[in-house]
């Protein structure tokens, strides 16, 4: 937890924890141009 | 520094040698250093398996080492400086395209040179080289894979749009009086963005672009007529062989550009210098007659030959009439790269006859060589009659051999099995490959493109978990935690501006195609969390005032000329009706500004002009309202010229009255005024502030503080009873300017504190009507001109949910997030105070406690309300407050009165005591406080005692520990160094204490407080000094108490095993990223500490690698506290 005078904010730093909060959120599948981004080898799913 | 040219066509070993050789032996001479090239060459050449061993290479080697690529490294560093040597590549996927298996063994030889240590200290050889990504397949084998590992890999992520952007904008701007025509280097980034190799094909059409410059204007004429970033080539390109093809020589040409490309194994084509004396005479004599056109380059191999060569790899894919003629002969081509290595390995091997060809590799050479003799060179020829002769004579021998074959059947299976776990090796090396080039792609993007750099950074983790896409997560998870939603694609183009119902559930977006041409789309869905988009139709010119209805239903839109153009939004089809004005004629428009009375009936329009004669003075300046009836198009009667400076008009909640605010300049007239639309009769006039908004449609004006340090926002209904104004906060230095303000449903108000390091921004959001205060944080770019308050949403809350959620547009993205009620009796909510004060976070995280203006302040972090107790601290350093570990107790060190303890509501003061009398400590010096467990705190005090001391209670609870004597000198210096506490997790009464005199060799003694003995010393070597009680400790344990980090006097930090009294893993140079304090470990073996100069920043270090991982920047942070979960 990172405090300021007049903000707070508290961080879970455990990898699983963070990609759950993001997913809840942000969760949606690549776009086409997105997509074709990925370098090869990368997981092409949606990444939530 | 040497550079090492992997020109295809030599051998790794010649190619390694021709780049040492001249740091050898400096002073050759031309055919001296020829022959040592071929010396050293030799001796780098591994034997083929099978191959005889040449005898005398034999003798050469004795009594050196196994391989010659490590000794000839020897021979590199004894000739370098101090500093080292550096070898750089450049391209190497040209090479490993052209010689796949040669390019590995090159690689090989490298990763041999670069990666021994010298024992000891001392200079290194360094290895640098460069290659497209894609190349790692063919250059890595599993071999090599494992010394690559360790980070020896770093992806560089293309140039991003705004970075070509820039390239292409600055070398113009560096020369005097030279400009492009308005949106040209936009169109060139737009038409360069998904070309392949683009960056030549940019600079070759910038070249031409230069070429047709017209004055010293590079023009949308010359680029149309070149035929953007791709026809550029194509165009030149024809047109440089038009001549060719007029005469019947097209064959040539096919041929010659055969010659100097060669396919590769992804269907492509590399470029491939070829030797002139190799080439045909017609060839080449074509060569040279095509050099002038730049499309052949002539050039010196470094052996001094003339060669050819291809003027860039992207001809080969990007012209298409060259594609075609190398995709004709690419079979040939294939074919005779194949001859060319089985070859040179012939003449390597000393061309004994077990290098030549056999089977059906000779009859296909035979083939071509009846085909296409002219296209082989003499040699070649050469080789294949020397194969035919050898095999004619081999027939017989073979027949004999034929019994072995089933046991090399067998030997087949099981290599099979090899090359097996080799793939799924190299498998494995991809995908973290993959992983990292995810996470720096996502940091690439972490300001222009959120939404993206979001998707990147989670699919750098879900890739391959590595520190890399831990990092890149972690950056993203900092920003992004409260982000409820990212919607990518919702309009065409890049946003421009966005307005937004009263409820906040329909919106019109505004953007702005790539070619400029602009597009309306209407967004719904907000509230929901699936937003859906319909574009509008019919859609003019030009960028004036647009608006829509507070229910949604209508969005209107102005021309420059006073023109409106009204869609119903409820009609998905309808194209929009066109109120016509004749406004401007005589006159020079100014502005366009439209307004829909609350009910959505109405439409104001003002139009500000200049007389015909033009601007001279903004005092010149007029506006004339008018007013339509929506549905039926009717213009209702109103009043023409609006008097005074105005700077906005709207209807009130009355659509038949308007509120005209006043224009910031000049500053006397401060005016607001409500007038009568049909006969502009004045119906009530305010005096009001110099920055007055009307927001809530209409119905509110509200008022921002003249200066800075007001404290509040003034907001009042827009109507005769407006003199009852309500007071809510105001932003403070650190937001966004008060200029823009109002969200774009105008019912609240929005502050932006950017953290322009992060990308991202803490939002405070207030509610005009109600005063009701929001908080949240997202992903944002501070350099982002469209990202103003005016463009911001805020869904309003609903239900019994008593969050809103904002929309934070990003050029091709809506991100939202949800925000949570504040406290509004906090006295302040957003912007930084520039104090220096320090404070503390509670260990369970509940309150921050500090002190500033004379008294100790409690925050509670959830909700922002502050409680305050007097506090007098005297002239010096306000202190330190330290909180017990149970998170109830803030004690406080007065430098002439003790240390006194406040529990955490401030109800109770104690006065800490620790005399053997129970007396209250008076005129101790206390150097260090550290709370161990519950209520207990650790003190160490300048007569050099420690002693464990009960907040609750201000008694003493363990004995009095002298573990220093101190002169009286030395307790009276003001220079004398402090002592530092702390205490160890995991073991109770423990705490490391390091003495004054112990800091210098960094002896952290290990005591049990409550039995006073002394269990263990630690050397851990100079530490960060402490000469006020604010300053930080320089330790930190992991929490079960077995390592340790000390952050050293010389710069860096260091872990050690503490029972085992031994250094752990690399050391962190800390020095570099301006390290403040330790605050502890981290997940995933990491080490957290402040830092970043100015702008504060919670750094991560990979305690494996030793690196600094990633950090968050944050506002200035007044305490950190953290709990490990086990």
């Amino acid at each position: 937890m990172i405090a300021g005078r007049d903000w707070y904010q508290n961080l879970d730093l455990l990898p699983d924890a963070m990609a759950d909060a993001l997913c809840a959120g942000v969760a949606r599948d690549f776009t086409p141009a997105e997509r074709a981004l990925l370098p090869a080898g990368s997981r092409r799913s949606a990444p939530c | 520094m040497s550079e090492l040219r992997a020109v295809p066509g030599a051998s790794p070993a010649r190619i390694v040698a021709r780049a040492l050789v001249p740091v050898l032996e400096p002073s050759l001479t031309e055919t001296e250093r020829l022959r040592a090239i071929e010396d050293l060459a030799g001796l780098l050449t591994r034997p083929r398996p099978g191959a005889p061993e040449p005898a005398d290479q034999t003798s050469a080697l004795a009594g050196a080492s196994d391989e010659p690529a490590a000794d000839l490294r020897s021979r590199v560093l004894a000739h370098a400086g101090a500093g080292g040597h550096v070898l750089f590549v450049d391209q190497l996927e040209e090479y490993a395209a052209a010689q796949p298996a040669d390019a590995r063994e090159l690689l090989r030889l490298l990763i041999i040179l670069g990666s021994h240590r010298q024992p000891g200290p001392g200079p290194e050889l360094r290895v640098v080289a460069t290659a497209r990504p894609e190349s790692l397949d063919t250059l890595v084998t599993s071999a090599t894979a494992d010394s690559l590992s360790a980070g020896a890999v770093q992806f560089l992520a293309p140039l991003s749009a705004t970075g070509l952007h820039r390239a292409i904008t600055a070398p113009v701007e560096a020369v005097p009086g030279l400009w492009y025509e308005a949106g040209l280097p936009e169109r060139i980034v737009a038409n360069a963005a998904d070309e392949p190799g683009r960056m030549p094909l940019v600079e070759f059409a910038l070249t031409r672009l230069w070429e047709r410059r017209e004055g010293s204007m590079l023009t949308h004429a010359a680029y149309n007529e070149l035929g953007g970033v791709a026809g550029a080539l194509v165009g030149y390109a024809e047109e440089a062989v038009a001549e060719l093809l007029h005469t019947d020589q097209e064959f040539l040409a096919r041929r010659l550009f055969a010659q100097l490309t060669s396919p590769d194994d992804r269907g492509g084509f590399a470029r491939s210098p070829a030797r002139l004396s190799g080439l045909d005479p017609a060839l080449r004599s074509l060569a040279r007659r095509l050099a002038p056109t730049k499309l052949v380059v002539l050039g010196r191999a470094p052996g001094g030959e003339e060669i050819a060569d291809l003027a860039h790899e992207a001809l080969a894919t990007l012209w298409p009439r060259l594609n075609g003629w190398l995709v004709d002969s690419r079979d040939f081509r294939q074919w005779q790269e194949q001859l060319r290595q089985d070859m040179r390995r012939w003449q390597e091997e000393g061309e004994e006859d077990g290098a030549l060809l056999r089977g059906g590799v000779l009859a296909t050479a035979s083939d071509w060589l009846e085909d296409r003799p002219q296209d082989l060179s003499d040699t070649e020829h050469a080789y294949i009659r020397r194969s035919t002769q050898h095999h004619r004579r081999s027939i017989r021998r073979l027949r004999i051999l034929a019994a072995v074959l089933t046991v090399l059947v067998l030997l087949a299976g099981s290599l099979a099995v090899g090359v097996w776990q080799s793939n799924r090796h190299v498998e494995e090396q991809l995908r973290t490959q993959a992983s990292r080039l995810l996470a720096s792609l996502a940091d690439r993007h972490s300001a222009n493109d959120p939404a993206l750099s979001l998707q990147l950074g989670l699919a750098a983790w879900r890739t391959e978990e590595t520190s890399e896409s831990y990092a890149a997560l972690l950056r993203q998870y900092a920003r992004g935690q409260q982000m409820s939603g990212s919607h990518p694609g919702l309009w065409p183009g890049s946003f421009t501006s966005m307005k937004t119902s009263r409820d906040g559930r329909t919106a019109v977006v505004r953007s702005r195609r790539d070619v400029g041409e602009p597009a309306l789309t209407l967004v719904t869905g907000l509230a929901d969390g699936a937003p859906r988009q319909r574009p509008l139709g019919g859609v003019p010119d030009g960028e004036v005032g647009g608006d829509l209805s507070p229910d949604g239903r209508y969005y209107a839109q102005a021309e420059a000329d006073g023109g409106v153009w009204l869609w119903d939004l409820t009609e998905p089809a309808a194209e929009p009706r066109h109120l016509a004005s004749d406004d401007a004629a005589g006159r020079k428009p100014n502005g366009v500004s439209l307004d829909f009375s609350g009910d959505g009936r109405r439409l104001l329009r003002m139009f500000t002009f200049y007389d015909a004669s033009g601007a001279k003075d903004p005092r010149e300046r007029q506006a004339v309202v008018s007013a339509w009836e929506v549905a039926t198009g009717r213009q209702l009667p109103a009043y023409d010229l609006v008097p005074d400076q105005t700077r906005a008009a709207a209807f009130t909640k009355d659509p038949g009255q308007v509120v005209f605010t006043p224009e910031y300049s000049p500053p006397d007239v401060r005016r607001t005024v409500i007038r009568d639309l049909a006969t502009g009769r004045p119906v009530h006039t305010f005096a009001t502030r110099r920055h007055t908004t009307v927001a809530g449609g209409g119905e509110l004006l509200v008022e921002e503080p003249d200066s800075i340090r007001a404290a509040t926002l003034r907001v009042r209904p827009a109507s005769p009873a407006g003199e009852r104004t309500v007071a809510l906060p105001a932003p403070r230095g650190g937001t966004t300017t008060t200029d823009d303000l109002i969200d774009a449903t105008g019912e609240f108000a929005v502050y932006i504190q950017f953290v322009e390091e992060g990308a991202y921004a803490e939002f405070t959001l207030i509610q005009l009507r109600t005063g009701n205060a929001y908080r949240t944080r997202s992903a944002a770019d501070s350099s982002y001109d469209d990202l103003s308050a005016a463009n911001i949403t805020v869904v309003p809350a609903a239900g019994d949910d008593n969050h809103v959620t904002v929309a934070v547009p990003t050029p091709n993205a809506l991100l939202t997030a949800r925000a949570a009620p504040l406290d509004t009796s906090a006295a302040s909510l957003v912007g930084e105070d520039n104090a220096t004060e320090q404070g503390a976070l509670a260990p369970d995280g509940k309150h921050l406690a500090f002190l500033a203006d004379q008294s100790l302040s409690v925050v509670d972090t959830t909700t922002g309300a502050t409680r305050r107790m007097p506090w007098d601290s005297g002239t010096g350093t306000a202190p330190l407050p330290v909180w017990t570990a149970d998170s109830r107790w803030i004690v406080l060190h007065r430098p002439d009165r003790g240390l006194t303890a406040a529990s955490h509501n401030l109800r109770t003061r104690t006065d800490l005591a620790w005399e053997g009398t129970g007396r209250p400590a008076r005129n101790k010096g206390v150097e260090a406080v550290e709370p161990v467990r519950g209520s207990e705190i650790a003190v160490m005090t300048t007569d050099g005692t420690v002693m464990l001391v009960d907040a609750a209670t201000g008694s003493r609870v363990g004995p009095v520990i002298q573990v220093e004597r101190r002169t009286e000198q030395q307790k009276t210096n003001p220079l004398t160094q402090y002592g530092q506490l702390r205490a160890r997790p995991g073991h109770p009464d423990e705490v490391a204490v390091v003495t004054s005199a112990g800091r210098n060799a960094g002896s952290v003694e290990l005591w049990n407080l409550r039995t006073a003995t002394r269990l263990h010393t630690l050397t851990t070597g100079g530490l960060h000094p402490r000469f006020e009680t604010t300053d930080p400790t320089p330790l930190v344990f992991t929490s079960d108490g077995r390592h340790l980090m000390t952050r050293n006097a010389d710069g860096f930090l260091r872990r050690w095993d503490v029972n085992a009294g031994k250094e752990l893993g690399p050391a962190l140079a800390a020095a570099g990223a301006q390290v403040t304090d330790l605050i502890g470990f981290g997940a995933r073996d990491t080490l957290m500490t402040l830092g970043g100069g100015f702008v504060g920043e919670v750094q991560f270090w990979d305690l494996e690698s030793g690196l600094l991982l990633t950090s968050h920047p944050v506002g200035r942070p007044l305490g950190v506290t953290y709990a490990t979960t086990t």
